[in-house]
């Protein structure tokens, strides 16, 4: 309870130092004298109906409700009838009114990795084979005209002087097809627009695919996988993105076609993946415990606080963090890591999507090194001369190896605040007694 | 004196409204940067709610509410702001030390801790971050931020509590960095 209203009091104190030094530049007055020299004031009426109301100690300050429901319903009334004498004459006018030409991805209905970005701009984008070989796909234009979609330029080297192309098009809420509407004198377009239709895909991610049924006992070639484009809700978030993260893998199961490829798909592999505590190899005080037994911790500042506890598998070069306890976000799903260790850095890069930017941020931030009976000490943050009285910023607690530090070495920097240096400290010194003034 | 020029700014004297906006401005500027964290793009919302005040004060029935009314069409112009930012995915911004200020280690552990404090607060829901900034900054009583907001009493208490906690968490999580050594921040 202290804590919070302490907490509270250092927020409002913070504030409070905010508000008294609050000011403007001139600019901004001149500024707004020049802009709102040319706006109109509305008249009260218009003011009243547009403004939302608001209440100041229960009485009407500002705006009017009634007369904006009165304006509210005239203008429903108003709309109503030019809707419905809009539908009259234009059902009269026109047979068959079009319907919005979808946007968003689309990938081949049939088996196939094909497919298209039609984007609201008018710009859209065929790819064949999603990934690196593909360079990017075939930037295209387009524009709409009814139930007619022209495709008004593409641009691949070979039939840059293509005349635009127009296909009718049919969009049922999920497939969309086109027909050919005159002539196309491009063969690669008109095979594209009407080999198969497209099925829309939301939230579209890339994802390796088994290509085959693959047994179990298989070694993966590339072959056997597929690049593909899937709905986002259908893709585990730490599916593969990558054919070459499976070749050479064996698989752990059967496999069907059609698979979306995940680590644990696959036979677990030796693993030397290295155990112990290891430290942000940049200057910080985070530090992460990996034990034999599945489970790990991370140590946000060691000493204060409980930390992250967290689990995690290892299969081959694959690293898995299964789950882990963080109160404030309660996220779980699992994420993984391609690792690497020369025997004193430990580095880790993401395989597939981490929904949790937090955590990838710890992993993939930096290297980590590894701390040979591990302890924590209080060091100096940065230079601090002689006669200087250390505040809480001056030491920083951190995970280091027991060899390195002196057996008195503080553990609790708070224990070391308002103490003098009683000679200069250099930055990384842990803080012993002999170095500051007794008291 | 204020009530004279609220109603002389309905009746269309830009000076009189142009005398308003310096007595509120810098404060509204200051919720405005609390709320959206940089300095420019809340000097264009407080702007922007300025000429909004400006083109409807006429609405205006209660002129001794003016103030409270110019706060809420500065929040809805910052929740404007946060949005078109967060189309643009814009990463949050930075509050930057004061030059003028001392640069002892005093001083710095204390401006750490204050860029470390509003950097929390960046991190908060913006719903929860606004309920903090008038509760906090403007010294404003929750039933008084609600009417601003427009919102219950008990949605606004709800907020702030949960802000806090909010902010709470992620400091223990995310505790104050220790300062960078002298010769680099100078550099």
């Amino acid at each position: 309870m202290n804590d919070q209203r302490s907490f509270e009091h250092s927020l409002a104190d913070r504030m409070e130092e905010e508000r008294r030094g609050a000011q403007l530049p001139d600019a901004f007055y001149q500024g707004f004298q020049d802009r709102a020299g040319g706006v109109r004031q509305r008249p009260r009426w218009l003011a009243l109906i547009k403004e939302p109301p608001m209440r100041t100690s229960s009485s009407l300050a500002v705006g009017s409700p009634m007369a904006r429901v009165v304006a509210i319903a005239v203008a429903t009334l108003l709309l109503a009838a030019v809707v419905a004498g809009a539908g009259i004459a234009g059902s009269r006018l026109l047979a068959a009114e079009e319907a919005d030409f979808p946007t968003g991805t689309f990938v081949a209905a049939e088996w196939s990795d094909r497919f298209v970005e039609f984007n609201e701009d008018g710009t859209c984008r065929w790819v064949d084979a999603p990934g690196p070989a593909d360079g990017g796909g075939v930037p295209c234009t387009y524009e709409v005209d009814g139930d007619l979609h022209t495709q008004t330029s593409y641009e691949m080297e070979e039939v840059l002087s293509y005349p635009p192309a127009t296909y009718r098009w049919e969009f049922d809420g999920e497939y969309l097809t086109f027909e050919l509407h005159g002539d196309d004198t491009s063969t690669w377009r008109r095979a594209y627009y009407e080999e198969q239709p497209y099925r829309y895909v939301p939230d579209p991610r890339l994802a390796v695919f088994a290509d085959f049924d693959i047994a179990a006992g298989t070694e993966i070639l590339a072959g056997h996988t597929d690049l593909r484009v899937a709905p986002g809700a259908e893709v585990p978030t730490n599916a593969l993105a990558d054919q070459n993260l499976s070749v050479g893998r064996v698989a752990g199961a059967d496999i069907a076609a059609g698979t979306i490829l995940t680590p644990d798909l696959f036979a677990a592999e030796e693993t030397d993946f290295p155990t112990g505590t290891f430290v942000a190899s940049e200057w910080s005080p985070r530090a992460v415990t990996f034990r034999d037994d599945g489970t790990c911790h991370w140590d946000f500042t060691p000493g204060v606080g409980a930390g992250m506890p967290c689990t995690y598998a290892v299969d081959g070069d694959l690293y898995t963090e299964t789950g882990y306890e963080w109160e404030a976000t309660k996220q779980h799903a699992p994420a993984t890591y391609r690792w690497t260790y020369d025997g004193d850095l430990l580095t880790f890069e993401l395989v597939g999507e981490d929904q949790f930017t937090y955590r990838r941020a710890q992993y993939e931030e930096q290297a980590y090194r590894f701390v040979p009976e591990p302890r924590i000490a209080v060091l100096a943050a940065f230079d601090i001369a002689a006669g200087t009285e250390l505040v809480a910023g001056h030491t920083v607690p951190l995970v280091v190896p027991g060899a390195d530090v002196p057996a008195d070495a503080f553990i609790d920097k708070d224990l070391v605040a308002g103490r003098v240096a009683a000679s200069d400290i250099p930055k990384g010194e842990p803080i012993t007694p002999d170095l500051l003034v007794t008291e | 004196m204020q009530r004279a020029l609220v109603e002389r700014s309905q009746a269309g004297d830009l000076d009189a409204f142009t005398q308003l906006v310096k007595a509120f401005a810098p404060r509204l500027h200051g919720v405005a940067n609390l709320i959206l964290r940089d300095s420019e793009i809340a000097q264009d919302a407080v702007q922007d709610a300025l000429l909004m005040g400006w083109r409807d004060v006429r609405a205006l029935r209660n002129p001794d509410a003016f103030e409270a009314w110019l706060r809420r069409l500065t929040v809805r112009a910052c929740y404007g702001v946060a949005r078109k930012e967060r189309r643009r995915n814009r990463v949050e911004l930075h509050v930057m030390p004061d030059p003028g200020r001392s640069s002892s280690p005093d001083a710095t552990a204390e401006l750490a801790e204050r860029d470390w404090l509003y950097d929390v607060l960046g991190r908060i829901a913006i719903d929860q971050r606004v309920v903090i900034v008038l509760h906090y900054y403007l010294d404003l009583p929750v039933t008084e931020v609600a009417e601003i907001l427009d919102i219950p009493y008990g949605t606004a208490a709800s907020r702030l509590h949960r802000g806090l906690e909010a902010m709470r968490t992620s400091m223990r999580v995310s505790p104050v960095p220790a300062p960078a050594p002298a010769e680099e921040r100078s550099a």
